[in-house]
Formats: C-alpha cells, sequence, structure tokens
C-alpha cells in the first residue's frame, strides 16, 4: 500500500519519465508481483518512460526493454533485455546471471563472483572488472577496454569484444591471467 | 523419526493485544494475535530446512523460539529427542545456547560499531566461560574467522566494522556463531540485505560448512528462488501455519497447495518473460491478512482462486501427497494432484469434487 501510495505521489504532476530507485526491493514476492503489474500497465495507458534501478535481475527480465548493466562507475553492456539475458556477452553480466538463484532453473549451478567491488577512490587500472574476472588477459590490466555498439545494438566494453569484430563471438587478443575459475556450488556432496 | 535434530510439536506462539483502558472497564474481550498456530516441524541431523512465508506468516517467530528468544504458549520444542521448552534462565540454558546459534539478517545491526571483530566472536565464549586460557580463546576465535573466509584471519581481528563490507561483516556474524562449534544454525534472511554477487558466496560458505562441520540448518527467507537452491526439504507458511512441506523439488516442481503453486508462479527469474510464462502467473490480491484476524476455515481461503464451500467452513490438515510431501489443502486430499490455477487474478474457482 505505502509503495502504491509513493506511485500515486509520482504520477501526481504527470510526468513523463518516472525512476524507480529499487521499487520493490524491500517487498514480498506476491507484493512484488502486484507492484510490477501496475508499473507495467501504467507505462502501457500513460505512455510512461521509466528508467528502473535496480540490482535485481528478476525484476529488469520482467519488467524492462533495454538493461544497462554497470560496473564501478562504468558501462559493462547494454542492449536489449531479450538479447542481453539470453546471450550475455560480458564476463561480468554472464556471472551476474549465473549467481542468481531460478526458481524455474536446475539449483544446482550458482555462479561466484570471487573478491568485491573495487574501492573507487583508487580503481584497478585497465578494466575495472579485471581482478575479478575469469576470462582477464593481460591488456585487461593495462588498457581501459572502449566501448563498442555491434550490429545488434549491444554496446560492450571488454577487450574479448574488441572494435572490428563482430561482436557475436569473443576474441581472446592477448595471454590470459591466471583466472579465479568458475565454481560450481556443491549442495551437500563434495566438500570445499 | 530418530535422525531428527530438533522437532517442533503443535508450537503455538499468541501474543494478547492488550486492550485500551475503556476496554479494560466494559470488561471486553482482548483480542489475540496468532503469531504461529499450531505448526509441527522436524529437521534431520545434516539437513537444509528452508522456512518460506511472506511477512506476518510466522516464520521469524518459529526461529526465534526454537532458539529460546521467545516464549511459546503452546506445543514443544524437543532436542535430540529431549524437551527443551521447559528450560529456561541462563544456567538451564548453557548448553543449548552453545549447540544451538542463531544468525540475524542485518550484519549492519548485529555488529557494534565500537567493538572489533575479534572482541564480537571472542563475547560468547566470554559469556558461556568457554575456550579455556586466553590462548586457547584466540585460537578458537581466528579458527572461526577464518572458516567463516576471513583469511588470514589476524588481517581481520582487530579491525572495526566500519572498514569492513557487508559482505565481510556478515561473515564476522557466521563467525561468531561458529565459534560456539553449534550443532543447529538458525539463519534468518542471512542474505537478504547483501548484492546477488556476494549472496552467493555466502550461501556457498553455509553449504560448506555444513559438510565440513556437519552442520544442520533451519533456513529462514521470504525468497523461495534462495530456499530452491540452498534447502533439502522446504516448509511453506502463511499466517501461522505451514500449507506445505516436502523435498525442494517436490515443492517447487509439484506444488500441492494453491498458495505454494502462486508463490513460485511469481517468484521472479532472470530470464525475459515470453507471452507463454507471463500467463502461467497466478498473482494473488491482497496481502497477507494481519494474524489477529485469521480468517475462518481454511485461512487462505479468502485469497484462494480455487477456494469452494468446504473452504470456508473447515480447516484442512496436512495431507499426505507422496515423495514424503504434505499441503494442508481440501484439494490434496487422497493425493490428488493441483488443478490448474487460473492466470487471472479472482479469476473463476475450480469446482472440486471431494
Amino acid at each position: 500500500m505505502r509503495q502504491r501510495a509513493m506511485i500515486a505521489m509520482a504520477l501526481a504532476c504527470d510526468p513523463a519519465v518516472v525512476i524507480g530507485d529499487e521499487p520493490t526491493t524491500a517487498l514480498d514476492v506476491m507484493v512484488q508481483a502486484q507492484i510490477l503489474e501496475l508499473l507495467e500497465r501504467l507505462r502501457r495507458e500513460l505512455g510512461l518512460s521509466l528508467i528502473l534501478i535496480t540490482h535485481d535481475l528478476s525484476v529488469i527480465a520482467e519488467t524492462c526493454d533495454r538493461v544497462l548493466i554497470m560496473y564501478a562507475g562504468k558501462v559493462a553492456e547494454e542492449g536489449e533485455v531479450d538479447v542481453i539475458f539470453r546471450h550475455p556477452r560480458h564476463p561480468y553480466t554472464q556471472k551476474l546471471l549465473g549467481a542468481f538463484p531460478n526458481i524455474h532453473a536446475d539449483r544446482r549451478t550458482l555462479d561466484v563472483i570471487g573478491g568485491s567491488p573495487p574501492d573507487l577512490r583508487d580503481p584497478p587500472p585497465g578494466c575495472r572488472f579485471h581482478p575479478r574476472c575469469p576470462a582477464a588477459m593481460a591488456v585487461c590490466r593495462e588498457v581501459v577496454p572502449p566501448e563498442v555498439t555491434f550490429a545488434d545494438g549491444v554496446r560492450i566494453a571488454c577487450h574479448l569484444y574488441p572494435p572490428g569484430s563482430d561482436g557475436s563471438q569473443p576474441v581472446a587478443s592477448s595471454p590470459p591471467l591466471a583466472a579465479s575459475g568458475s565454481l560450481v556450488a556443491s549442495r551437500g556432496g563434495a566438500g570445499a | 523419526m530418530t535422525d531428527e535434530l530438533i522437532r517442533v510439536e503443535g508450537l503455538e506462539v499468541h501474543f494478547p493485544i492488550r486492550g485500551s483502558l475503556l476496554d479494560i472497564l466494559a470488561r471486553r474481550p482482548g483480542g489475540v494475535v496468532r503469531a504461529v498456530d499450531g505448526i509441527n516441524l522436524g529437521i534431520r541431523k545434516g539437513e537444509v530446512l528452508a522456512l518460506v512465508g511472506e511477512s506476518g506468516s510466522g516464520k521469524t517467530t518459529t526461529g526465534r523460539v526454537i532458539v529460546k528468544l521467545t516464549r511459546q504458549t503452546g506445543g514443544r520444542v524437543l532436542f535430540e529427542g529431549r524437551d527443551v521448552s521447559v528450560l529456561w534462565g541462563v544456567r538451564q540454558l548453557r548448553e543449548y545456547r552453545r549447540r544451538v546459534q542463531l544468525i540475524f539478517q542485518d550484519p549492519y545491526e548485529t555488529l557494534n560499531p565500537k567493538q572489533t571483530i575479534f572482541d564480537f566472536v571472542a563475547e560468547p565464549l566470554q559469556v558461556n566461560h568457554l575456550g579455556g586460557s586466553a590462548v586457547e580463546r584466540e585460537e578458537r576465535v581466528f579458527e572461526a574467522l577464518e572458516a567463516a573466509g576471513l583469511r588470514p584471519a589476524r588481517e581481520f581481528a582487530f579491525r572495526y566494522p566500519h572498514e569492513l563490507s557487508g559482505g565481510q561483516r556478515q561473515r564476522v556474524v557466521i563467525a561468531g556463531a561458529l565459534v560456539m562449534e553449534p550443532e543447529l544454525v538458525v539463519a534468518d534472511e542471512p542474505v537478504s540485505m547483501l548484492d546477488v554477487s556476494i549472496r552467493t558466496e555466502l550461501l556457498r560458505l553455509m553449504l560448506d560448512l555444513r559438510v565440513e562441520r556437519g552442520l544442520t540448518y533451519l533456513f529462514i527467507t521470504h525468497d523461495l528462488s534462495l530456499a530452491w537452491v540452498i534447502a533439502d526439504r522446504i516448509a511453506v507458511m502463511y499466517l501461522g501455519k505451514i500449507m506445505e512441506i516436502g523435498p525442494a523439488e517436490g515443492v517447487i516442481g509439484r506444488p500441492h497447495h494453491p498458495y505454494t503453486a502462486a508463490l513460485v508462479s511469481v517468484s521472479p527469474t532472470p530470464e525475459p518473460p515470453t507471452r507463454g510464462t507471463r500467463a502461467k502467473r497466478t498473482v494473488l490480491v491482497g496481502e497477507t491478512p494481519d494474524a489477529a484476524h485469521v480468517p475462518a476455515g481454511c485461512r487462505f481461503h479468502p485469497r484462494c482462486p480455487l477456494a469452494f464451500e468446504r473452504c470456508r467452513v473447515e480447516e484442512p490438515p496436512l495431507f499426505d501427497v507422496g515423495g514424503e510431501q504434505r499441503a494442508a489443502c481440501w484439494l490434496a486430499e487422497g493425493g490428488k494432484a493441483l488443478p490448474v490455477m487460473p492466470s487471472v487474478p479472482g479469476g473463476a474457482g475450480v469446482a472440486a469434487d471431494g
């Protein structure tokens, strides 16, 4: 109810753009589903544009047309939700999606992103994600990856997808670093 | 069952509502909040049982009774077959408190900002006069910190909470529980305050600790997808009662209670919905009623899209539906499968025979 009141307040001035900052994060699933349906209906009926800020990938999958994935203050990957979520290309996007529990999928595999987000007072040189990236190469330590927009409208900042490549497959352009490989959560069976 | 570490029988927690002075003068009877309203639950040794429910379902109260922070008004709690519901007071509970530890939801509030990590983890040892000499105690603290993934422990031990990230703080909280070498850990929304990427690491840590230390978990969460990832068995609570309980695969894959089915259908996934998946969602209308006004009959019937006459008058018991799964729904009587749920909220109820 309170969140509905907040939405009513936001709509009172007949806005063209509504920014929702984690609008459903504190809510139970059933209420979250109600609020997401309400937002969807309002968007259709009032022709609103909606910017949704969230760490919850499932909310993006449910409500958004386009998604922009950020890491440490920079764009990692941007494009249509349908494209990005079905074929994530940036290693960070892949890790994020792999770390998200999915009730309609097999539960035995849950990705772990090692390490923690960087201190932005002193971000890592080169690609800011490289200390945690399983596919990091030598070049990632030194050069900030440029943002490249590919034919399907996906924008990626990753050395695996350099300008000039067609963006469909990663291209290893320099030797890999010792990677913190993906860990598969074992349920009960094997030890650490 | 003999291999059960803990068993809850007929547990009830009813909080009286204090009426106003006028109510008392008029001798109007005060109301009662039925937070937990008669539940049975067993957790086997080494098992992870997830207790899932929306806010107001009584899941947290159940956890608090098990760790003896809240007094039950009915029923009992058996630990290794021994009735512990009668134990109260520091002396009687010393042994139980060591063996059963609680991990709270919010690592930002659990830690004292003026206490070092070492002092926080060592405190339960001091309070309970455990751990022997100062040197031995220090060893146990370091060992617990390392087990919780804070390595090297010496580097973390003398820091303050504000110097740590959210994930590290929750590891400190886990270390504070581990230092007691518990057998049962009650974890109340242990990862709900954390980011997705850090969340999986902590779930992973908890599962690893289960293997290494033979821990048993009661994992309390409102998030069915988390329960799906971590639990062996899932119990779904609604308004103080268990609606459905069974192995995770069964409860999620073949729910026999309309409430579970609705929860599963609206549980968000990171897959963009297609027209097909949208149509399958059952969004219930309204919110959970408050526990001071529990509906008659089946307490879920006012929100149930499949409710029929019997549900309004008679409360269903937990029916066995096979595969160690049980559901408290008249439609599950005799182990019948659940009819297809209408996807339109408040849609036509399905006629049921029997």
